[in-house]
C-alpha cells in the first residue's frame, strides 16, 4: 500500500491563552486552548471534529486558516511546513485553506454587492486575469450553488441565511480552496435548510476535489457526514475513529458524555 | 400519565390568526390555530423559522407588537377566562399564573444586580410577600432546582455563572410564583449536550412535582421525543399536525412532518 | 433521507429606498439647494441690481419699494441683488471646507483605526491637540499667511473641521474592527490596503457624510463671524454672513428685512442640508427595515 503525504498534517499544536484578574494581581493563569493536538487528513477525506464549548475546536479552526498563531507545533500543507512561514508567503497558501463559518452573515461585507465579493478575491488572488473572467465565474459558481446569476449584484441582507450560507461555499470555490474547514456551518439553520447545504457540500466535494474539516456540535450530523470523527475535550483531542466505529467499545469517556447527551428522536427499543 | 380530555383546558386557543400590517395590505401570519393544553400536560410546539412558533407564545403573553401585529380571529382562554380581550384578566394571569423563560439567559437577568437581590424582587412582587420571606424563599427555589452552592449564587452576578447554572436561576424565578403553566422558548437551545439533559429533566421534575403544565418551543425533536407527551408541528403559521408525541414521531401522519422529522440525522450506533 | 428541494426562494428585490426612506423631505431639500446652487451661478445674470452701488436716497427702504423686492438695506443696495450675489461666496464656504474636510478625515480616520497601534495613537493624539485651538485661532494665523478672503475662511474651516471628522470616522472604524468581513477578507487575500478602501470605506463613509452635511449650515454661519472680524469677505462684497451682520446694524433702525432675508437664507439653506444628509442615510444604508 503506498503511503500517501497526507494533505494536512498538525503536529504538536499548543496555544495557550492568559487569564489574569485585576490591575495588580500578578498571577496569572494559563489555559491550554489547545493542547499537544495532533491529526493528518488525506486528500479527499472529510473528517469531523467534536466537542463541547471550550474544547479548542474554534481555536484549532483559526490557527489552520492562519487568523491566529499557534505558540508551538507544525501545521503541513501539502508537505510545506506552513508555521515556518513569513505571513507574506503564507499568502501563496492562505487560498487553499478556506472557511464557511457558523454565522452565515459574518463573513460577508453588508455594504457591498455579493457577486463583487466573491469576484474580487479571484482577481486579488491571481485565479482569473481579468476583471470580465472573475464575472463569467462568479455568475458560474453562483448558479452551481443553487442561487441565480442575476443576484450577483444583491446585497447581503436580501437573502436567507441558507442562502447566505451557499454564497460563502461559492466564494472558497472561486479561490481554488483544497482544503475546506466547516466550522459550525449549519447549526444556525433550519433542519431542512442543513439537510441542503450539506447535500451541495457532498456534491461539490467530487467536482471540486475537496478536502473537509467539518467542526460541530451534533454528533448525528457528523456522523452522517463525515469519514472520520475526532473528539476534543478540554483542548485535548482524546479520540479518533471511523464514523461507524461509534458505537464500539474503546471509546474514550469523553465521547460516550457525548453519545449520552444525544436525544434520540425514536426510543431505542 | 393521561389527562382527561373532557376537562376545562388550562389554555385554550381557538381559530387564533394574527395578521402582520404592512404597506401593501396585511399578510396572515398566523392562520385559524386551534390548541388546548390540560393542566399537567407537556406540549412541544415545533417548527422551522417563520413556522409561527414564536409568534404564537407572543400572542399568549400579549406580547404581540401592536403597530404592526393584531390578532384578527379567533379566541384565548385560560381556565375559561377570556385572555385576549380582557386587560385586568391578563395582567392577573401573566403575573401569577404564566411564566414564561428563553433561550438567552443572559438576556434576561439584569447583568448589574446579583442573582439574589433579582430573585427576591421578583418572588416580593408576584407572590406579595415581604422581603425577609422572599430571602428565604429564594434560597428553597435555588435548591429545588438543584443548586447546591446556593450562598455563592445568590451573591454572584449573571456572568459569574455558566450557562446551565443561569438556565436554572432563571427557571427558579419563573416557578417561584408557583405557576399553572410555564412557557419555554428553545429552552435548551443555546447549552451543551449534558447541561441540555439536565436541564430537560429539570423540567420534568417541575411537571411531576408541582403539576405545572409546560408548553416548550422548539426546533429539535430530540427535546420533544425526550420531554413532551403532545406535540404540534407548525407550518407557515398554521398546525400541521397535532397529536400525543410517540404517535407523531413513529407514524406521522402529514407529509410535511414526515419529511421533517427524516431530515435529521439520527446516530447510529451498531458497527 | 433527505427533503424534496423546495424552490429557492427569490432573494428580497426591496427598493432602493428602504422602509424608512422620507422621500418628501429629501425630494424638498433637493429642490431648495438646486434653486440655490442655480441662483448663485446664474446671479450675474439674474441680478436686477449691481450689489455694489448704494443709492443714498433709498436707504433702508422696506421690501415693496418700487423695483426692490425685498428692499434696501443700509447702504441703499438692493438686497435682492445682495442676496443673489452672496449665495456664492456662502455655499462655497458652507461645502468647499465640509468636503475638503470629510476626504481628509476619512483618510486619517481610517489609517487610525485600522493600522499599526503606534500610528494610530500618533494621528489621535495630534488630533486631540488641534481641539484645544479656537478655530480663531486657526483664522488669525491663516490670515497672516495668506490675507483675508475667500481662500483663507475655506482653508481655516476645513483645518477646524478636521478633528471633529476624523473622530467619528475613527470611531465608526473602531466599531467595525473583529467583524468577520474583515478576517474573511485577509483569508482570501485582500491587501491591507485593499481592506481600508474596499471594506471598510463602505462602512464608515455613510454616518460620516450625514455628520457632514450637518456641518454645513452651521459653517455658513461661521465664515460671516470670520467676515466680521475682517478675517474673511470683505467689505463691500457681499455673503450671507456679512449681510446678516450689516443688517443686525440697521434691526434696531426699524429695517429688519435686510437681516430677516440673509437670516432665513442662511437657516433654510442649512435645514435643506441637514434634510438632504438625512435622505442620503436613508439610500446609503441598506439595512434598513
Amino acid at each position: 500500500m503506498a503511503v500517501e503525504v497526507p494533505l494536512i498534517d498538525v503536529r504538536d499544536l499548543r496555544r495557550t491563552f492568559e487569564i489574569g484578574r485585576g490591575l495588580f494581581r500578578r498571577v496569572r493563569r494559563s489555559v491550554a486552548a489547545v493542547d499537544d493536538v495532533a491529526f493528518s487528513s488525506g486528500d479527499g477525506e472529510t473528517v469531523g471534529l467534536i466537542g463541547g464549548s471550550g474544547s479548542g475546536k474554534s481555536t484549532i479552526a483559526r490557527i489552520l486558516t492562519g487568523l491566529e498563531r499557534a505558540d508551538s507545533g507544525s501545521i503541513m500543507f501539502d508537505g510545506v511546513n506552513l508555521s515556518g512561514l513569513a505571513d507574506r508567503d503564507r499568502l501563496a497558501y492562505r487560498r487553499h485553506i478556506q472557511l464557511v463559518p457558523q454565522d452565515t452573515s459574518a463573513s460577508l461585507n453588508p455594504r457591498r454587492r455579493i457577486g463583487v465579493q466573491i469576484a474580487e478575491p479571484m482577481l486579488s488572488l491571481g485565479i482569473v486575469s481579468s476583471r470580465k473572467d472573475a464575472e463569467w465565474e462568479t455568475l458560474r459558481l453562483l448558479e452551481r450553488v443553487g442561487l441565480r446569476g442575476e443576484d450577483a449584484r444583491l446585497f447581503p441582507h436580501a437573502f436567507s441565511g441558507g442562502q447566505r450560507q451557499r454564497i460563502n461555499i461559492a466564494r472558497t470555490l472561486g479561490v481554488k480552496a483544497r482544503f475546506v474547514i466547516l466550522d459550525e456551518p449549519t447549526s444556525a439553520l433550519d433542519v431542512s435548510i442543513q439537510a441542503q447545504i450539506l447535500d451541495l457540500l457532498r456534491e461539490i466535494k467530487h467536482e471540486f476535489g475537496l478536502t473537509y474539516l467539518f467542526i460541530g456540535h451534533n454528533l448525528g450530523v457528523i456522523q452522517s457526514f463525515c469519514e472520520r470523527i475526532l473528539v476534543m475535550n478540554e483542548g485535548r483531542l482524546v479520540d479518533s475513529f471511523a464514523s461507524n466505529e461509534l458505537g464500539r467499545a474503546g471509546r474514550d469517556e469523553a465521547t460516550r458524555r457525548l453519545v449520552e447527551g444525544v436525544l434520540p428522536i425514536h426510543r431505542q427499543l | 400519565m393521561s389527562t382527561d380530555p373532557t376537562a376545562t383546558p388550562l389554555l385554550d386557543i381557538a381559530g387564533l390568526s394574527v395578521e402582520l400590517l404592512g404597506r401593501s395590505g396585511s399578510r396572515r401570519i398566523l392562520d385559524t390555530i386551534d390548541l388546548s393544553v390540560q393542566p399537567t400536560d407537556i406540549l412541544a410546539i415545533v417548527g422551522e423559522s417563520g413556522s409561527g412558533k414564536s409568534v404564537t407564545v407572543s400572542a399568549v403573553l400579549g406580547l404581540l407588537p401592536a403597530n404592526i401585529m393584531r390578532v384578527s380571529a379567533g379566541s384565548m382562554r385560560f381556565d375559561a377566562e377570556d385572555l385576549l380581550h380582557s386587560r385586568d384578566t391578563r395582567r392577573r394571569v401573566l403575573r401569577k399564573d404564566i411564566a414564561f423563560i428563553t433561550q438567552n439567559s443572559l438576556t434576561s437577568l439584569n447583568p448589574v444586580h446579583t442573582i439574589g437581590s433579582q430573585l427576591l424582587d421578583m418572588i416580593a412582587f408576584r407572590n406579595g410577600v415581604g422581603r425577609r420571606q422572599a430571602l428565604v424563599d429564594a434560597g428553597e427555589w435555588l435548591v429545588k432546582v438543584g443548586i447546591a452552592d446556593v450562598e455563592r449564587v445568590l451573591s454572584s452576578y449573571p456572568h459569574n455563572l455558566s450557562g446551565g447554572m443561569r438556565q436554572r436561576v432563571v427557571i427558579a424565578m419563573a416557578i417561584s410564583s408557583r405557576p399553572r403553566l410555564l412557557i419555554a422558548d428553545e429552552p435548551t437551545t443555546a447549552l451543551d449536550t449534558i447541561t441540555q439533559l439536565q436541564v430537560l429533566n429539570l423540567l420534568r421534575d417541575i411537571n411531576t412535582e408541582f403539576g405545572t403544565a409546560i408548553i416548550v418551543i422548539t426546533h429539535d425533536f430530540g427535546v420533544v421525543s425526550y420531554l413532551s407527551k403532545r406535540v404540534a408541528v407548525m407550518h407557515r403559521g398554521r398546525i400541521v399536525e397535532e397529536g400525543p408525541t410517540r404517535r407523531v414521531l413513529e407514524a406521522p401522519k402529514e407529509a410535511y412532518s414526515r419529511s421533517l422529522i427524516a431530515a435529521v440525522p439520527q446516530l447510529d450506533l451498531i458497527s | 433521507m433527505t427533503m424534496a428541494p423546495s424552490p429557492l426562494p427569490a432573494p428580497n428585490r426591496r427598493p432602493v429606498f428602504g422602509a424608512g426612506f422620507r422621500l418628501g423631505r429629501t425630494a424638498v431639500a433637493l429642490v431648495v439647494i438646486a434653486f440655490v446652487v442655480v441662483a448663485a451661478l446664474l446671479a450675474p445674470w439674474v441680478a436686477p441690481f449691481d450689489p455694489l452701488y448704494g443709492d443714498g436716497a433709498l436707504r433702508r427702504l422696506p421690501p415693496g419699494t418700487e423695483g426692490h423686492l425685498l428692499g434696501l438695506d443700509a447702504q441703499g443696495r438692493d438686497v435682492l441683488s445682495r442676496l443673489l450675489w452672496g449665495a456664492r461666496p456662502s455655499l462655497i464656504a458652507g461645502i468647499v471646507p465640509v468636503a475638503a474636510a470629510l476626504a481628509i478625515s476619512l483618510v486619517l480616520g481610517l489609517l487610525a483605526g485600522y493600522t499599526s497601534s503606534f500610528l494610530g495613537g500618533l494621528i489621535m493624539r495630534v488630533i486631540d491637540a488641534l481641539f484645544a485651538f479656537p478655530m480663531i485661532l486657526f483664522a488669525i494665523a491663516t490670515v497672516s499667511l495668506l490675507g483675508p478672503g475667500l481662500t483663507t475662511i475655506i482653508v481655516t474651516i476645513t483645518i477646524s473641521l478636521v478633528p471633529y471628522m476624523t473622530r467619528i470616522v475613527y470611531g465608526a472604524v473602531v466599531g467595525e474592527i473583529g467583524k468577520g468581513y474583515l478576517e474573511t477578507a485577509r483569508l482570501l487575500g485582500a491587501s491591507r490596503s485593499r481592506i481600508l478602501f474596499k471594506e471598510l470605506l463602505p462602512n464608515v463613509v455613510s454616518p460620516s457624510i450625514v455628520y457632514a452635511t450637518t456641518l454645513i449650515g452651521p459653517m455658513i454661519g461661521f465664515s460671516s463671524g470670520l467676515s466680521f472680524l475682517g478675517l474673511g469677505i470683505q467689505p463691500p462684497n457681499a455673503d450671507w454672513g456679512r449681510m446678516t451682520v450689516e443688517g443686525v446694524e440697521v434691526f434696531a433702525q426699524g429695517a429688519p428685512h435686510v437681516v430677516l432675508a440673509a437670516g432665513i437664507a442662511i437657516i433654510v439653506t442649512s435645514l435643506a442640508f441637514n434634510w438632504l444628509g438625512s435622505g442620503l442615510r436613508d439610500i446609503l444604508d441598506p439595512q434598513q427595515g
